[in-house]
């Protein structure tokens, strides 16, 4: 970390490019870098030499005697590999390069080219491609963006240049004070997994707030992810939602995983905050860093409007906000502070009719007893309680109710001066919203990050795989290049890893099936096999529910019959006999390699029309139970394994120890690419799971 | 009570037409049996051969259709039955099924040679039940000649009684009687010749649809329509709508669910039915212009020459409510089999 720190807090900059010409982006870096009040050594580098801002101008970086710790390299594309050899000659840590027109535009090679340069000598290039880096401990403005940033508690990384240009310009608007803004660009080097480890431990920084539009090492980014999420939150918009489609339906894992639900699932998995707008994380960032952390959850509504109260109530179930609602208590709270046409049940409806003065003693009796961890206040504008008056009222009370370390936030609906008092009350961190949804949300997503603090459990479980049996069972598969596994070969897979399925043979004539049935049990099912009949039901080539030998001569003559009637000539090689199974509910169990984020898992609804239903959920490997759980419980019909309609409840363990397994499988062997199991019949508790079908494909061999 | 064991050169003879037209004619209590069923039906783990329930409806008989075949398949007779065993059966069968009955009648398998491997063809079964043998051949006028002279002349008959030959479904019956039957006649006993009729060689789009495994599409109360004429739609519909056999009624039309051209000619053109091939669906508003013109479309999911192959080989079956068929035959045996010889 005291590495990264340099990049944060560093004695010496150097500008390669700096330009005496103002409005030219190697003068506005070394301007702000001036005016921001950097304490440390400035040197600007050009050909030149000169005065620059005021500053000596060296005509290349060698002829600066001092150590210098970070350089802006802000010269030519064409000119961008020669700057970074001869900063990292010269032992420069870090190496900002602003300048665009590599990966962004195709021009992989030369990116590299630069990586390889840097890292010859140790040096980390941030970017190419950025707008610079904000750090407010070091009072350090290098980038060529506006020049006031307001220092404060919220980190910005983002990959967007021009948008975070933007966002430093909103920060001012909104008075949302930066401990850093640092701009990743085409992230050749240091990515935001480097920098969220910095800000992890970086005691300025109470929230980050991360722009991206993809990750590159997915799985080194869940890591650093949950690491930050255990401590502060961190908010994400993450662009790109349809990007990319489905990826190859070879599974209906592969086709079920867009792109976004990937990201979704991870960031929740790592206890991450997504906002879908700028507008929206703003408003959680600058929320979350000044709300304290929430003792209780249980939260109380005071309106003096209903209908607002109504919409709050609503707002508070979509964002999982408990309502306290001891009535009694509520009652013995508010009784005193509410008329008694008003309502002391929640939301407290002290009526229209009250003033600040009787807002604000509603506002001090929910502060003022235990049982209440928050207070959300509503306010509708009227003739007895104008907006001139509420102003102080909320900021008095929103200082209390800090000192107190409980959270509260106010919405407040009414005309033009209400909204010149809100501008007014938010400039000074008040946290006031005029619309109650935006309110809502703040407290929600408040909960939502201490929530996950205390009940997150980043261990996982793993089992052991025999890979040597894996790897002998899929030796052929791999050596002639198939990208699956065949039916008996991931049946074989699913034993060694200890997956249960039905006992199956595949018999060739009669004699056999009626020696074999023993083997396989009553009752069965008993299937053709051929290589020319697809739907195997359409053509008559499935019997179930077989219970004794005469069944199965009936039905071998069935089969045989009923498939050459429905394509004469038809190849058939055998019939297969499968134990039948009882009843039970049917999931999808899978995991797969995906190409960011590396080894998932997802559990959902199986059966035959998964890809109509998806009804699906995923999570980053490697998992725990409760983590698992977690993911069934997202799904819509998790409810069918708590038993419904008077039915038993389900082997969960049962489907809990298969995602296990399933994943340990996919962990274990790189060249596995995807394994589905669908269904995974779960029967009731302790009565276990069954596979009856499983799909396993291979890594192709094109890798990079 | 009278057995009678009725068998075919080759497939498609018309045996069971033939076995419904005596019940018939004859109109007294009849029993029925296939030793070796080939219209197998399966259902709710239920076994039985469709000529069997076929019988056993037509003719109130009051015997279980399952057991009325012995199997369906070598596999089954291979496992189950020695050739001592299968006797037994075979003739514990005929007496069950021939009891109470004025005449029971055996219907064996599609051709002389089919069940031989299992002792279930026809001369195996006439040896073990000890019954005469009435063998339908059918086919040109030169196959019906060699198939009969070569029984007669090539294959052992040893233990075999021949109650005689009827020979179905002759086309051009006059000039047959003329110059083939003189000859057969002079090395076997000929019961009946029977002319080809075109009638029963008719089925409805139900059964079509059954038989290719199709969809229907439009107007399924409409499938009891027969079809008399086949029609590929491989020209325009405009050129279609010109030809002479495309304006007759009651035709079946095979075309693609994207010749929209051709499905709305068949509209035009008074059809019994359409079958779309390669399961291609077509538009929904030309679904919609068929089903209000009441032809039935039915959608296969094979190409368009496995389709025709397929329709040009279909056999269509008897039903227990096709009285105009079931009456037609009665009549062809009554006019042109000696019924009597064959009872006797």
């Amino acid at each position: 970390m005291d590495h990264i720190n340099n990049l944060f807090n560093p004695n010496s900059i150097a500008v390669v490019g700096a330009s005496r010409t103002p409005g030219k982006i190697g003068h506005t870096i070394v301007k702000n870098i001036i005016d921001c009040g950097y304490k440390g050594n400035v040197f600007p580098v050009n050909p030149a030499g000169g005065d620059i801002c005021g500053l000596h101008g060296y005509k290349n970086i060698f002829e600066i005697e001092d150590p210098v710790d970070i350089a802006l390299t802000v010269v030519p594309a064409s000119k961008v590999y020669d700057a970074v050899v001869e900063c990292a000659e010269k032992g420069v840590k870090y190496n900002l390069i602003i300048t665009s027109g590599f990966s962004e535009v195709g021009n992989i090679e030369e990116e590299k080219k630069l990586v390889h340069a840097a890292r010859d000598h140790g040096m980390r290039i941030i970017g190419p491609n950025i707008f610079g880096l904000f750090s407010a401990d070091a009072n350090m403005n290098a980038t060529f963006g506006p020049a006031n940033i307001t220092p404060g508690s919220v980190a910005i990384i983002t990959q967007s240049g021009a948008l975070g240009l933007a966002m430093i310009g909103k920060t001012a608007v909104e008075n949302i004070g930066l401990s850093a803004i640092v701009s990743v660009g085409n992230k050749c080097d240091i990515d935001e997994s480097d920098l969220l480890e910095y800000f992890i431990q970086q005691d300025r920084t109470k929230v980050i707030l991360m722009y991206i539009e993809g990750i590159k090492n997915g799985e080194r980014f869940i890591r650093s992810l949950k690491k930050a999420t255990r401590v502060k939150p961190v908010i994400v918009i993450k662009s790109g939602r349809s990007a990319r489609g489905a990826a190859a339906a070879a599974s209906h894992t592969g086709s079920l995983a867009g792109a976004d639900e990937i990201v979704d699932a991870i960031l929740r998995q790592c206890g991450a905050i997504r906002a879908d707008s700028i507008a929206e994380a703003f408003s959680w960032c600058a929320y979350l860093a000044n709300a304290p952390e929430p003792v209780t959850e249980q939260t109380v509504i005071i309106t003096n409007g209903g209908g607002v109260g109504v919409m709050a109530t609503d707002a508070c179930e979509r964002y999982d906000i408990p309502l306290y609602n001891d009535t009694e208590t509520l009652h013995e709270i508010f009784s005193p502070v509410t008329p008694s046409f008003g309502s002391t049940k929640n939301p407290i409806d002290i009526s229209g009719g009250a003033t600040a003065p009787e807002y604000s003693q509603a506002l001090d009796a929910a502060l003022n007893h235990d049982k209440i961890g928050a207070a959300m206040a509503l306010y509708c504008e009227t003739a007895v309680f104008p907006a001139l008056d509420l102003e102080q009222m909320l900021e008095d009370t929103n200082r209390r109710f800090k000192e107190h370390g409980r959270p509260v936030l106010f919405a407040a609906v009414g005309g033009l001066d209400l909204e010149h008092a809100i501008g007014r009350l938010r400039y000074k961190n008040v946290p006031v919203f005029s619309d109650v949804d935006q309110a809502v949300a703040c407290m929600g997503k408040l909960f939502e990050h201490y929530r996950q603090r205390r009940t997150r459990c980043d261990t996982f479980e793993d089992c052991s795989i025999d890979t040597q049996a894996i790897d002998a069972v899929t030796a052929e598969a791999r050596a002639s290049e198939r990208s699956f596994l065949s039916a008996n070969e991931s049946r074989e897979i699913m034993k060694i890893i200890g997956v249960g399925m039905p006992a199956s043979c595949v018999v060739r004539s009669l004699d056999e099936a009626l020696e074999r049935c023993g083997d396989i049990g009553y009752p069965l099912v008993m299937k053709v096999v051929s290589p020319d009949i697809i739907h195997k039901s359409d053509a008559g080539g499935v019997v179930l529910d077989l219970n004794n030998k005469d069944e199965i001569i009936d039905a071998w003559q069935a089969i045989n019959q009923r498939c050459q009637a429905y394509l004469p000539g038809a190849r058939i090689d055998g019939i297969e006999l499968n134990a039948m199974i009882e009843p039970g509910i049917e999931t999808i169990i899978g995991a797969r390699r995906d190409p960011v984020f590396g080894p998932i898992a997802m559990f959902g609804q199986g059966g035959i029309y998964v890809e109509v239903m998806k009804d699906v959920s995923f999570r980053a490997l490697p998992l725990n139970r409760l983590e698992i759980l977690s993911m069934m419980k997202q799904t819509r019909s998790y409810p069918l394994l708590l038993g419904v309609r008077g039915e038993a409840k389900k082997d969960i363990e049962g489907v809990l120890d298969t995602i296990i397994r399933v994943g340990a499988l996919v962990r274990a062997c790189d060249y596995i690419s995807d394994i589905e199991v669908n269904p995974l019949v779960v029967f009731e508790e302790n009565a276990g799971v069954k596979a009856l079908d499983v799909r396993i494909l291979l890594a192709t061999q094109r890798k990079e | 009570m009278n057995s009678l064991i009725i068998a075919s050169l080759r497939a498609n003879a018309g045996k069971t037409s033939l076995i419904v037209g005596l019940a018939e004619h004859l109109g007294r209590p009849v029993g029925y049996m296939k030793p070796f069923g080939d219209r197998l039906l399966y259902s709710k783990k239920r076994l039985w051969d469709y000529d069997a329930a076929l019988m056993s409806n037509l003719y109130a008989i009051d015997r279980n259709p399952e057991n009325m075949s012995i199997g369906f398949d070598h596999a089954k007779i291979r496992y189950m039955y020695t050739g001592d065993t299968l006797r037994a059966q075979l003739e514990h069968m005929a007496e069950i099924m021939g009891r109470d009955k004025d005449m029971l009648l055996i219907e064996c398998g599609r051709s002389i040679s089919y069940g031989s491997g299992v002792h279930l063809d026809p001369l195996s079964i006439a040896r073990a039940l000890k019954t005469p043998l009435v063998i339908v051949a059918s086919g040109s006028d030169e196959d019906i000649l060699d198939d009969i002279l070569f029984l007669r002349r090539q294959v052992d008959l040893t233990g075999v009684e021949i109650a005689g030959f009827i020979i179905n479904g002759v086309n051009a019956i006059d000039s047959f009687k003329e110059l083939y039957l003189p000859e057969i006649e002079k090395e076997v006993k000929v019961l009946g010749v029977v002319p080809h009729c075109v009638e029963l060689g008719y089925y409805s789009l139900r059964f079509l649809a059954d038989r290719l495994f199709a969809k229907v599409l439009t107007c399924e109360r409409n499938l009891g329509r027969v079809v008399k004429h086949v029609f590929i739609g491989a020209m325009a519909g405009d050129t279609a709508l010109q030809k002479p056999f495309f304006r007759k009624s009651d035709k079946l039309i095979i075309t693609g669910g994207d010749r929209t051209d051709m499905i709305l000619a068949a509209i035009e053109s008074d059809s019994a039915g359409i079958l779309l091939t390669n399961n291609i669906l077509p538009p929904a508003n030309i679904l919609a212009r068929v089903e209000e013109s009441g032809i039935p479309m039915l959608l296969a999911n094979t190409e368009t020459n496995e389709a025709a192959r397929r329709i040009a080989g279909l056999q269509p079956l008897l039903t227990i409510d096709d009285r105009p068929r079931i009456e037609l035959l009665r009549d062809l045996v009554s006019s042109h089999i000696d019924v009597a010889a064959l009872t006797k």
